[in-house]
């Protein structure tokens, strides 16, 4: 039993001391040359390593040399049983509003290794909130998106592609998409 | 008391030793990672931009264009300015000065001076014997009356007052577009959505153009000669072979001399131009 406790303790030792020496900023750099081969092109004002996770500031996502969206603050934290993608007040460009809601206020992307085929989603936008996983052992996307009547008339192409639900008390409803991968 | 220094030592040694390899292999991971972000030089564009250069214009008589005035639209009745009653001005040689005015349900009266904000109307400018207001884009003309009585009113649409039609003129076999036209559109991308419905058109599952699914009737696009089922291949002599060709476009329009449409329609292909001024 010690030896296991010690075995534990080590491991964990161990994949602390990883999490912590990693160079983050050089692997956003890896990350940022991988992409480009994708023609997806990412440039920062600010960037930010911490022990366990690295922000980013200002970020500008461009898609071959079109400016799709600007995000104000974008920051990655993993500890050892859970990493979580916090990514705050994003503006889609004019050009993509058919398709992609504008004003996304805060967008948060969570895995954790107690549920560990599922990555959970949660959103907020000026016109609704958006909660959802994606599960990766059947591959499927699924997101549920609680929208004003003013989300509905602006983006009509968008609510068409999803599912009304109504819930069991039938006095609120919802919408739902579902997506294979 | 008595510090057992091997003890201490046996302990902590291993998680040493633990924390050197994991320095080892960050530090190994490290050499091999970037150092720094890859700078991204914009590359100058060398192609000239697409524009119309005719020559034999130069030795041509110049041919004066006649214009359509679009019709002013003028509303009788509105409740709030008519309650309003200009009482004096006091207005200088540049169109500036200020006013008194008072309502027509009370005795109580205002002074407003140039950009002043009386009920959502804002004073815009100051003449000898009226004023002009504006609220939503629509000018209020407030004038004075030797009794003091009552003032003349009239409203007008500072905007949309012209139609599509007459902001794309003919002259001489030549389209004309207002630029203010191609500006409403190039910052509104919802309003282009809503007039026409396009689809990707594809050969051997490569885009190679739009094809047009339907237009409104009353919209640019349909002004401009486009009609549904017609395939856009190019414009302005940029192939539309993908996305960002289009979005290009899209974001260059703001500063576009010409526009050139090159279609399909009927298996034959024709080419729309136009001048934007």
């Amino acid at each position: 039993m010690k030896f296991i406790l010690k075995t534990i303790a080590y491991i964990v030792f161990f994949l602390t001391m990883i999490l912590i020496l990693l160079p983050k900023e050089n692997l956003y750099y890896m990350g940022q040359n991988k992409l480009e081969n994708f023609k997806v092109e990412l440039t920062q004002d600010i960037i930010d390593e911490s022990n366990f996770g690295l922000t980013l500031g200002m970020l500008k996502i461009k898609y071959d040399n079109i400016e799709v969206a600007n995000i104000s603050k974008f920051d990655i934290t993993t500890y050892l049983l859970s990493t979580k993608i916090d990514i705050k007040n994003i503006i889609v460009d004019n050009a993509f509003t058919k398709f992609v809601p504008q004003g996304i206020k805060f967008l948060s992307i969570s895995h954790s290794i107690l549920d560990p085929l599922k990555i959970h989603i949660s959103s907020k936008f000026s016109l609704g909130s958006l909660s959802g996983n994606i599960d990766i052992l059947n591959r499927v996307i699924k997101l549920n998106l609680t929208v004003s009547k003013s989300f509905r008339s602006k983006y009509r192409q968008i609510v068409r592609s999803l599912k009304r639900v109504q819930k069991k008390d039938k006095k609120e409803e919802y919408y739902s998409y579902e997506y294979k991968f | 008391m008595n510090i057992n220094f091997n003890q201490i030592i046996k302990v902590f040694t291993p998680f040493l030793i633990l924390f050197l390899i994991a320095y080892l292999l960050t530090s190994i991971l490290y050499i091999y990672l970037p150092k720094k972000p890859k700078i991204n030089i914009e590359q100058v564009s060398y192609n000239v931009e697409y524009a119309k250069y005719k020559l034999y214009k130069n030795f041509q008589e110049k041919s004066v264009k006649q214009k359509i005035k679009p019709k002013k639209k003028i509303q009788a009745e509105y409740k709030l300015i008519s309650n309003i009653i200009l009482k004096a001005i006091y207005s200088t040689q540049s169109n500036g000065g200020w006013i008194i005015i008072s309502e027509n349900s009370s005795s109580k009266t205002y002074i407003l001076s140039i950009g002043d904000t009386f009920k959502n109307y804002k004073l815009k400018l100051i003449y000898n014997n009226y004023v002009i207001f504006t609220k939503d884009n629509k000018e209020y003309k407030l004038a004075i009356k030797a009794d003091n009585k009552k003032a003349n009113y009239t409203i007008k649409n500072i905007e949309n007052e012209t139609p599509i039609n007459n902001q794309i003129t003919q002259s001489d076999n030549e389209f004309t577009i207002e630029r203010k036209l191609i500006n409403n559109y190039s910052q509104n991308i919802s309003k282009i959505w809503k007039e026409i419905n396009i689809q990707d058109y594809k050969i051997d599952g490569k885009l190679n153009g739009f094809k047009i699914r339907s237009i409104a009737s009353k919209s640019i696009f349909h002004s401009l000669g486009l009609k549904k089922g017609d395939i856009i291949k190019k414009v302005n002599n940029i192939d539309l072979k993908s996305y960002s060709n289009a979005f290009s476009i899209y974001k260059k329009l703001n500063n576009t001399t010409n526009l050139n449409f090159t279609i399909l329609r009927n298996n034959e292909e024709v080419e729309l131009e136009y001048e934007i001024k």
